[in-house]
């Protein structure tokens, strides 16, 4: 018998609710269930929050609200009000590439997928005692997750989970860390004159003011130091210094493996992280800063690849190319989007995001492009890739509507008793009998219809189909 | 015309009529209907969110489209979703428009560094609070990649392949989400005394 951990059996537990569970795994839940009492209990709070938001006690519409119902008619003028307006400056590149940098510091993380940037799961060295005006030996150790304050206002050196550093000074005159291992972000505000903070690493001395830089130390891969905001310089320990610029990175023993793993995990963890379409915002901002080349930055330090150059363009990075495809959706240029989705399932044809790009495409040529003869052959194109994959519900409730649209009756009534046999309690359920009836109704099979619109009426009471089959079924020949 | 009703007096079967004549022009119809909706938009702003000010002209603005755009309702899923995601894609314009910043990135920083932080809340403040408040706030706290489903799932019961839907975002990523935000909102509420009923014996 197969076993759970607690983790399975939550995500299991998901699943149950949909219906989705195999025999195989309900029985393995059943058991984790049985001798997981923390498992139980969750299944309990649960429960108890989700009364507890639907009982909540909701304050009185506002008088704009009350007079919006009353009147039908949105408010004129200051209606939105934004209390407290919207930060504007977060729009700032600066401000985006600091999520970047957030982000990378804590999605270095392995294995979690994703990231919560939630500051209250960072741990700080604030509570540790100052050192004194000159650096103690040993220096303080700090490993893990955390935020090493700094003693200048809004200063301060952010850990990943593999990150360990020694806090060598960390005074009104300088910081200084010593990054052994992993990935830290700095965050350096424009403090007093005077006051340097650098990093140091194996290799070599980073200092900064003002900026926001992250760097890297692997020692299987060599070291990486990205400037995300300002300018840092960079002192080898072997000899030589580089003044590296926002948008620039600088590498030391650094393989071209390890550098397409530093752009994949960008691509990561802005899908990762945020809402496709603010992530492909950052993507674009982050692509440009990483791709002007010397003559426009004004740098003599090479960018990151000099044959791309200032482009918008993506590079054949699947994610960006995913992202890039979202982002016309988004916009609602769907040829565009429809370009460079083939783009991505011609480049990465085994790649399971491409395959996904397949159903992605054919609902987009479904619904908004009104073309169900090529979605068709999109949604065909995934099920004989992954027949039991993870949207083949999606694909196969595509198949239905666009056999359907196509006026290929008999094929649409078909795919709609499969997707039915397979998808028992599919969330497509009502829309595909719905659409299976209309079928019938078509070809003049009164009976299945009707069975088709009393089933829909029987199982989704409460849904528009419903009421749609109500009027459709007293329609019928030979209804009472 | 049709006088304007309270919400428990609307039967599922009654939607399709109230849509149709709020279509139409009926001001009672729509009024009933933007009455009927009201709670469910306000408590997904809610938690979607958190207990803030400005959440009434975020109510007001999915207000305003759900009663603009009605006639563009065809049907195909139930008017209850079609609200619900008429919400969502709201409260993200409103995640976009406060996208981090250092500002942001330095308050961070002080709280983290805040030692008090960590702890939880003193009992007498926490007994003033109201449990859905604390709900709110805890919810609030969650990353919005996380909170959305979140929410989507404790408050309206959607499945993973319906808020994947919803939120255009892929079966496993979505699943991972919502565990992960129940995850941290579990430590959350685990910490926090006015919440602890939530927990067997009402201890966490």
């Amino acid at each position: 018998m197969k076993s759970f951990s607690c983790e399975e059996a939550q995500r299991c537990l998901e699943d149950r609710a949909t219906g989705d569970l195999t025999e195989r795994d309900r029985k393995a839940l059943d058991v984790h269930l049985a001798i997981c009492e923390d498992c139980r209990e969750s299944e309990d709070i649960w429960r108890r929050v989700g009364t507890a938001m639907r009982d909540v006690p909701l304050r009185s519409p506002s008088p704009q609200i009350e007079q919006m119902i009353r009147t039908g008619q949105p408010m004129p003028a200051d209606r939105t009000g934004r209390r407290g307006g919207w930060r504007m400056a977060g729009l700032a590149a600066a401000c985006l590439a600091t999520v970047i940098a957030v982000g990378l510091l804590i999605r270095r993380a392995e294995p979690p997928p994703e990231i919560d940037v939630e500051p209250q799961t960072l741990a700080t060295d604030a509570d540790e005692p100052e050192p004194a005006e000159h650096p103690p030996a040993p220096a303080v150790v700090a490993q893990g997750r955390r935020q090493l304050a700094g003693v200048a206002d809004g200063t301060g050196l952010w850990m990943e989970d593999g990150a360990v550093v020694r806090t060598l000074r960390n005074d009104t005159q300088e910081a200084h860390f010593l990054l052994e291992r992993g990935t830290a972000v700095a965050v350096v505000g424009p403090n007093e004159a005077g006051y340097r903070f650098r990093v140091e690493t194996p290799r070599a001395l980073v200092t900064a003011h003002g900026t926001i830089f992250s760097v890297r130390v692997d020692d299987d891969q060599g070291e990486l130091y990205r400037v995300i905001e300002g300018d840092v310089e960079v002192v080898d320990k072997g000899g030589g210094e580089q003044r590296v610029e926002a948008g620039l990175e600088l590498s030391a023993g650094q393989t071209g493996a390890e550098e397409a793993a530093v752009d994949r995990l960008l691509g990561d963890l802005l899908i990762a992280s945020w809402p496709a379409d603010e992530a492909i915002a950052f993507v674009d901002q982050i692509h440009r800063r990483l791709t002007v080349g010397p003559s426009e930055s004004g740098s003599d330090v090479p960018a990151a690849d000099d044959a791309v150059g200032a482009v918008t363009i993506p590079g054949t990075h699947i994610d960006e190319l995913t992202l890039l495809a979202r982002q016309h959706q988004l916009d609602r240029e769907f040829e565009a989007a429809s370009v460079v989705y083939e783009e991505l399932i011609s480049t990465y044809p085994v790649d399971r995001a491409a395959w996904y790009s397949h159903v992605a495409l054919g609902q987009m040529k479904l619904n908004a492009m009104a073309r169900p003869d090529e979605a068709l052959v999109h949604f065909n194109e995934y099920l004989s890739l992954e027949p039991a994959g993870t949207l083949s519900e999606e694909a196969r409730f595509g198949r239905v509507k666009a056999l359907s649209q196509l006026g290929r009756l008999a094929e649409a009534i078909a795919a709609a008793t499969d997707y039915l046999e397979r998808h028992p309690n599919g969330y497509g359920g009502p829309e595909v009998l719905r659409v299976r009836a209309a079928a019938y109704r078509s070809v003049e099979q009164w009976d299945e219809a009707a069975s088709d619109y009393r089933t829909i009426i029987e199982r989704w009471p409460e849904s528009t189909q419903a009421t749609t089959a109500h009027s459709a079924l007293a329609a019928l020949p030979g209804s009472p | 015309m049709r006088e304007a009703r309270r919400p428990a007096q609307i039967a599922p079967d009654q939607v399709a009529d109230l849509i149709t004549e709020s279509t139409a022009g009926d001001r009672g119809a729509r009024e009933a209907l933007a009455r009927w909706c009201l709670p469910r938009i306000q408590r997904t702003v809610l938690f979607a969110c958190g207990p803030r000010p400005e959440n009434d002209d975020l109510v007001q603005n999915v207000m305003a489209i759900v009663l603009t755009k009605l006639h563009t309702f065809r049907g195909e899923a139930s008017f209850f979703v079609w609200v619900d995601r008429i919400t969502i894609n709201e409260v993200r314009r409103h995640y976009r428009r406060r996208r981090f910043s250092l500002a942001r990135l330095r308050e961070y920083a002080a709280e983290a560094t805040d030692p008090g932080s960590h702890s939880p809340l003193p009992e007498e403040k926490v007994q003033q609070a109201q449990l859905g408040d604390r709900l709110a706030f805890h919810i609030g706290k969650l990353s919005p990649n996380q909170r959305l489903p979140v929410v989507l799932s404790l408050l309206h019961g959607y499945t993973i392949p319906e808020i994947s839907a919803m939120l255009e975002v892929g079966y496993d990523a979505t699943g991972k989400r919502l565990q992960r935000g129940k995850q941290a909102l579990k430590e959350r509420l685990r910490r926090d005394p006015a919440c602890r009923s939530f927990f067997k014996g009402g201890v966490g």
